[in-house]
């Protein structure tokens, strides 16, 4: 992966008011993210993401014969939206919060989908 | 000659997205352009971004072509879709003659500034010399009030005192705060009744679905309360086109009682108008009041109204205050029905705005659609790109997501002069 390249995307996701926080998580790996700009008050939202990113790949993986390219979650104030990259063990992940314009926001994940999918070299 | 252009920047700094979109214009056309209808989101509204899109493009095209355009929520053109940036639309033609007009007050006396706006297209108009003529227009969307102390615009109040005075507070607002309802349906039905010819494609204004604020763009300026009309006559191909995404409703109701300048149901057959909806779609009557994000979750299930000629509009639900519903747009006749979209309907529009060959064989189009769709849609609105992609076949094509949008067809022409503000649509518009 490009990480340099890949972070430029995350960070310009992040410059949106209600993108809390972002990160391009691979299954195993570290993810890409810059957690100093993040804007999540809560921390313990991310670091349980974090925790548990490997078994939502695994989750993924038992999916992936169906078209899964999205996984939405609500965690009482926050919501998280998790873009698989097709055909990959990789997705975008971003904390929003609950009441958010979600569909404006997923227009915009959308677009560091295919950014970082041109990146990847699809 | 005709050329047209489209261009989109995703600069977070204004005056380098009009550097961007500006020299890649100017690149694709032969010369300067006869106008430019320039968008923009939200985002550049700190420290003066849009008056700063505006200069960056003023410097280097005359100060003399025409440009309009406003804050919408997003766009989209071949390069996709996209919530921020700026977009552009430009037209070079030594066969268009442009008018342009422009007249203020649109919250507090729209059926003033839409005669202003039409006295001074008229004066200017050659209708002797040119057969075809469209009407590109923007105006004020909705905005909502803040009550103090509040850190949300008051769209939900179960109850009590705050209820039953949300509707006045919102009359109030609109016509001395300038914050409020759009009052597109008094402005375009008076607009329609001056203009007795050409076609009408346009949308109001509108922010990232806060319903915080939008502008209005007129050459170099930035307004809030701006009627903007771009006036094309031509003897070039013109047509509008509109599609709905909502389907017929079945049955039908009386409105018994409206109020806040009729953008509130107060009643349906003397009923309290939230019990009528709820039990129109079976949900639980309290439901409004315990959904997160309202207008995402009743998008699916709008209001239809008619208007006084006729035609069936729908209408998002807006707010909840107490037992009442209102929409963004005013209600015209007391005939009211419910009726159901969803995704898929929406994403169908546009093949029934393309459906017609001489609709494909225009050589540029400009689109209008609802902010609503958009916000509904979400990254599905991937499927309209390209289906949008195969239909205008490498053609420049803006579509515009809007908070409202309205046409006037050359159908609609020889029945009446209503200008149609719509919701949940999709209206067009084959230049070239």
């Amino acid at each position: 992966m490009n990480d340099t390249e890949i972070l430029k995307v995350i960070e310009d996701l992040m410059r949106e008011e209600d993108i809390l926080a972002a990160m391009v998580s691979r299954k195993g790996f570290e993810g890409i993210s810059d957690p100093a700009k993040f804007k999540l008050n809560n921390v313990q939202v991310w670091t349980a993401l974090q925790n548990t990113m490997d078994d939502f790949f695994d989750i993924i993986a038992k999916f992936s014969g169906t078209g899964l390219d999205k996984i939405y979650f609500e965690l009482g104030e926050y919501d998280v939206l998790f873009f698989v990259l097709p055909g990959r063990d990789t997705a975008l992940v971003s904390v929003i919060p609950a009441l958010a314009n979600r569909g404006l926001l997923e227009v915009e994940m959308e677009n560091a989908r295919r950014d970082i999918l041109k990146l990847l070299g699809d | 000659m005709f050329e047209a252009a489209v261009e989109i920047s995703r600069e977070w700094d204004a005056y380098t997205a009009g550097q961007e979109v500006v020299a890649s214009i100017l690149k694709q056309l032969n010369g300067e352009p006869t106008f430019m209808l320039v968008y923009a989101s939200t985002h550049y509204k700190k420290n003066g971004g849009f008056q700063k899109i505006l200069d960056a493009i003023y410097k280097k095209i005359p100060s003399t072509t025409p440009i309009t355009g406003g804050t919408v929520t997003g766009f989209l053109c071949s390069k996709g879709c996209f919530t921020r940036g700026v977009a552009v639309f430009a037209v070079r033609s030594d066969e268009i003659q442009v008018n342009t007009s422009c007249a203020h007050g649109v919250r507090r006396n729209p059926v003033r500034t839409a005669e202003k706006c039409a006295e001074n297209l008229e004066k200017n108009v050659d209708l002797k010399s040119f057969q075809n003529r469209l009407l590109i227009n923007i105006e004020p969307g909705p905005t909502m009030p803040v009550v103090p102390g509040m850190k949300h615009p008051l769209i939900v109040a179960k109850s009590g005192i705050l209820a039953k005075l949300a509707p006045k507070l919102l009359i109030l607002s609109t016509i001395l705060l300038n914050k409020g309802m759009g009052r597109e349906n008094e402005l375009l039905d008076t607009f329609g009744n001056r203009i007795k010819n050409g076609l009408v494609v346009g949308g109001s204004s509108s922010d990232d679905n806060k319903y915080s604020d939008n502008y209005q763009f007129y050459f170099n300026k930035v307004f809030d309360d701006a009627f903007v009309v771009l006036d094309c006559t031509t003897n070039l191909n013109i047509i509008t086109k509109a599609a709905s995404a909502v389907r017929s409703p079945t049955e039908w109701f009386n409105i018994s009682k409206a109020s806040g300048l009729r953008h509130v149901i107060v009643k349906i057959a003397e009923k309290s108008a939230l019990d009528i909806y709820t039990k129109a779609y079976r949900l639980k009557s309290d439901i409004v009041f315990e959904v997160r994000n309202v207008h995402r979750c009743f998008v699916f299930a709008p209001l239809v109204t008619i208007d006084k000629f006729g035609v069936q509009h729908a209408r998002v639900p807006g707010t909840f205050y107490g037992k009442t519903i209102g929409v963004g747009h005013q209600i015209q006749t007391n005939s009211i029905g419910f009726a159901s979209t969803s995704a898929a309907d929406m994403i169908k529009t546009v093949e029934k705005v393309f459906d017609e060959e001489n609709i494909r064989n225009s050589k540029s189009y400009v689109m209008f659609s609802c902010a609503v769709m958009l916000e509904t849609l979400g990254d599905k609105v991937y499927n309209v790109f390209e289906k949008i992609q195969k239909q205008t076949n490498g053609k420049p094509y803006l579509l515009v997501f809007s908070g409202g949008e309205n046409y006037r067809t050359s159908e609609t022409l020889t029945i009446s002069t209503s200008v149609h503000l719509t919701e949940l649509s999709l209206t067009m518009a084959g230049i070239g």
